[in-house]
């Protein structure tokens, strides 16, 4: 008995694991679906949707009235009516878009507003009627997440079921679909079929969630997982996989949240934990967070100020010995590791003193450069095979930007430097691939444009 | 059908406040934004909550204050995000406005709980009890008709004076950067407008009901003209045109229609507010119709 008992203990009570399952579903079901709403960029149609419902409301709730006896608010005329206005809604949308000269966010926000004020209309009808049980139908659009029964919660566990099952059947379809709608329809993918089939389950999804959880509610989980998952990856099913995660994760946390603190309402906490974690991926996100891009930036930065400072390097110390020492067979790597003035070495660029140093101080910590005496350095082995990498890259691009782009000989080093931040090592390799002959007689190109 | 003075009220006042959203509203239609105007009408919400709990008190300009900033802020966020992170306009927009809206909720649930914010007004709007507060006992005017007067008055001089301006911005930003017409610049003073509009209309007609007041005289417009000009003064006279009959329509038609149509007995007036995004919508089919006609024509 006592296992048992301590079992239950440690779980939530029931009314709470209801609530997380449905959420979680909710927040599965919207995050897979919300991402083909991005692609297609119709995130804001479930915000149409959700409005769009209030005639189908308030006329399901007419209609009910007036063909049965029994009071009360019939969950399926409701449904149904909903159902019957969401879809409605979205074919006023697709009208509009295709068949007039309004734009997208036009027919949204048109449907939106034409279908609510038709709606509230109808709703003052209810209200005068003075039918029982008409009080409260206002708020039937914002539906209150702490107060979700069984069956809503498993009702959103199988909408989050088929929602999966569906993308895991038809991804390649759908990819198609949300990437190159005219490459679906030449290769005679199911491309009316799968799009209709695609706004319908969304359609069902956000309203039987606009019920449980609210409007609101609904189109943040439509929306910002999907969004979230963009700053991670360019990859469809890894998009999919992080939204639906992202969906999940911000509704539980959300919904734990207000089941602890006191008058927290659980569906701005959902909501808002769910953009918490748009806004850290905002940040760290690894295809477009701001700070990896900084730091991406900051390293190419980096590297490329080095390469410029080991290179000038390499062509002073170059110049200096009078004869072309290092190039050719003649090569000589002791020479190349004499003391050289940094400032004289450097003149040409104009650094500021302070980036100088930087510079500087960074060679110096990766082991490349050695600090002989104020104002002097030597380069040491590993500096030298830098240095040497540097130079020779940059001068088969020069070779390379000379003999096959045609450009002429005294722009050649300007148009280096604007493509040297991209000289990556692969194309590096290319370059030594397509010099094997020149490489063969001289181990360094001469610089091609002091020739 | 009786005529009371009220009427005449509802129907000045829902026109003024019609004619406030509509001059901002052809620059938002014009320039693909009239969604913004739904997001800037929830994204207010955190603002008034902070304006009452700086101030502690619930009518006060400090909470008109508020809601103006968030408006704004829900408008800068937008174009923050869409920048940064590189997400369709309108997914940028769902995330900021859902989470300032959130933001606002929660604030008010926790620090503000006794002050009731009834959803029920706030996105319906109600203009027959609006036009009921007067600005004085002994007159008939009603505050809501002052206000939707002055922010008219305000935006009309603003599209006036600006008017070079906000059609280089709209249609040419780059171009704008060129000639230093501050496109920018222009952007944040057309969002701030439509904070203050949607603010002020936000008791007449509601939150949700704002937007057709916003976008629908434009839309309807643009099927009649493609002169900008024109345009403005056609919304104009459209969004007028809406308010009367619409007003007229939810006192004497939309009640009895509907109560014979579904069997009720009793029968009254229908939000008025609502009976104007009605009628509007059915003058944008007659315009959609028109134009088809006149291109097979």
């Amino acid at each position: 008995m006592s296992l048992a008992f301590a079992l239950s203990d440690l779980l939530p009570p029931h009314n709470l694991r209801v609530v997380y399952l449905g959420v979680i579903s909710l927040g599965i079901a919207t995050g897979l679906l919300g991402c083909f709403l991005l692609f297609r960029k119709r995130s804001l149609l479930s915000d149409t949707v959700g409005h769009a419902t209030l005639p189908g409301v308030a006329g399901g709730f007419l209609l009910s009235s007036m063909f049965s006896d029994f009071a009360g608010k019939n969950f399926l005329a409701l449904f149904v009516g909903s159902l019957l206005f969401g879809w409605l809604s979205v074919q006023a949308v697709q009208f509009m878009v295709r068949h007039t000269k309004l734009r997208q966010d036009a027919a949204l926000a048109i449907s939106l507003t034409g279908f609510y004020g038709f709606g509230v209309v109808l709703l003052s009808v209810v209200q005068k009627s003075g039918l029982p049980d008409a009080s409260g139908l206002e708020y039937y659009l914002y539906g209150m997440v702490a107060s979700m029964v069984e069956a809503e919660s498993w009702m959103l566990f199988g909408a989050a079921t088929v929602a999966s099952v569906l993308t895991a059947l038809f991804l390649k379809e759908l990819n198609a679909l949300c990437f190159d709608e005219g490459f679906t329809q030449t290769q005679g993918l199911p491309h009316r079929w799968l799009d209709q089939a695609l706004m319908t389950v969304s359609l069902v999804v956000a309203i039987v969630g606009l019920q449980t959880v609210g409007l609101l509610l609904i189109m943040a989980l439509f929306i910002i997982p999907p969004s979230t998952a963009r700053l991670w990856t360019n990859d469809l099913k890894t998009t999919l996989l992080l939204s639906a995660l992202t969906g999940a994760l911000g509704a539980f946390a959300g919904a734990l949240l207000s089941a602890n603190i006191p008058h927290l309402p659980a569906g701005a906490s959902i909501i808002l934990a769910t953009s918490l974690l748009f806004f850290l991926s905002l940040l760290f996100g690894k295809r477009k967070g701001i700070l990896t891009r900084y730091l991406q930036f900051y390293t190419i930065e980096k590297r490329l100020a080095q390469n410029q400072f080991l290179r000038a390097v390499f062509d002073n110390l170059e110049g200096q010995q009078q004869v072309r020492l290092f190039c050719g067979l003649a090569f000589s790597r002791k020479l190349a590791l004499t003391e050289f003035h940094i400032a004289d070495t450097i003149a040409k660029r104009n650094w500021s003193s302070q980036k100088r140093a930087r510079i500087i101080t960074s060679l110096k910590n990766a082991g490349s450069l050695e600090i002989t005496a104020a104002g002097r350095a030597t380069l040491t082995e590993k500096g030298l095979d830098r240095a040497i990498e540097a130079a020779k890259t940059h001068r088969l691009t020069e070779l390379y930007l000379m003999n096959h782009a045609e450009i002429a000989q005294k722009n050649v080093h300007q148009f280096v430097e604007r493509i040297e931040e991209i000289t990556t090592p692969e194309i590096a390799q290319d370059l030594r691939a397509i010099f094997k002959q020149k490489l063969q007689q001289e181990l360094i190109p001469l610089e091609p444009h002091e020739r | 059908m009786t005529w009371l003075t009220l009427d005449t009220w509802i129907v000045a006042t829902s026109a003024l406040v019609a004619i406030a959203c509509v001059l901002p509203g052809c620059f938002l239609f014009l320039s693909r934004q009239s969604m913004m105007s739904h997001g800037i009408s929830h994204a207010v919400l955190p603002g008034i909550v902070i304006g009452h709990l700086v101030t502690g008190e619930v009518d006060t300009p400090a909470l008109f204050i508020g809601a103006i900033l968030a408006g704004v802020a829900c408008a800068v966020l937008t174009r923050f995000l869409q920048r940064l992170s590189g997400v369709e306009e309108g997914a940028a927009l769902g995330i900021s406005f859902t989470t300032l809206f959130a933001l606002g909720l929660i604030m008010q649930r926790l620090f503000a709980d006794n002050v009731h914010i009834e959803p029920n007004h706030i996105l319906m709007g109600n203009l027959e009890v609006a036009v009921f507060s007067s600005i004085s006992p002994e007159s008939q005017l009603p505050e809501t008709f002052i206000k939707a007067g002055i922010a008219a008055l305000v935006n009309l001089f603003f599209v006036v004076i600006f008017f070079k301006e906000l059609t280089i911005s709209t249609f040419d930003p780059n171009h704008g950067d060129s000639v230093e017409s501050r496109p920018r610049l222009m952007y944040y003073l057309l969002m701030t407008l439509s904070a203050v509009t949607c603010v002020v209309a936000f008791e007449a007609v509601g939150s949700i009901l704002v937007v057709s007041m916003i976008i629908l005289p434009p839309a309807i417009a643009s099927f009649f003209t493609k002169n900008l000009k024109h345009l403005i003064i056609l919304s104009v006279l459209f969004a007028v045109l809406g308010c009367g009959l619409g007003h007229v329509l939810s006192i004497t038609t939309f009640g009895p229609l509907f109560a014979k149509a579904f069997q009720l007995n009793d029968y009254s007036s229908t939000n008025t507010a609502a009976g104007i995004t009605v009628v509007l919508c059915i003058m944008l089919v007659i315009g959609i119709v028109q134009s088809k006609l006149i291109r097979k024509g």
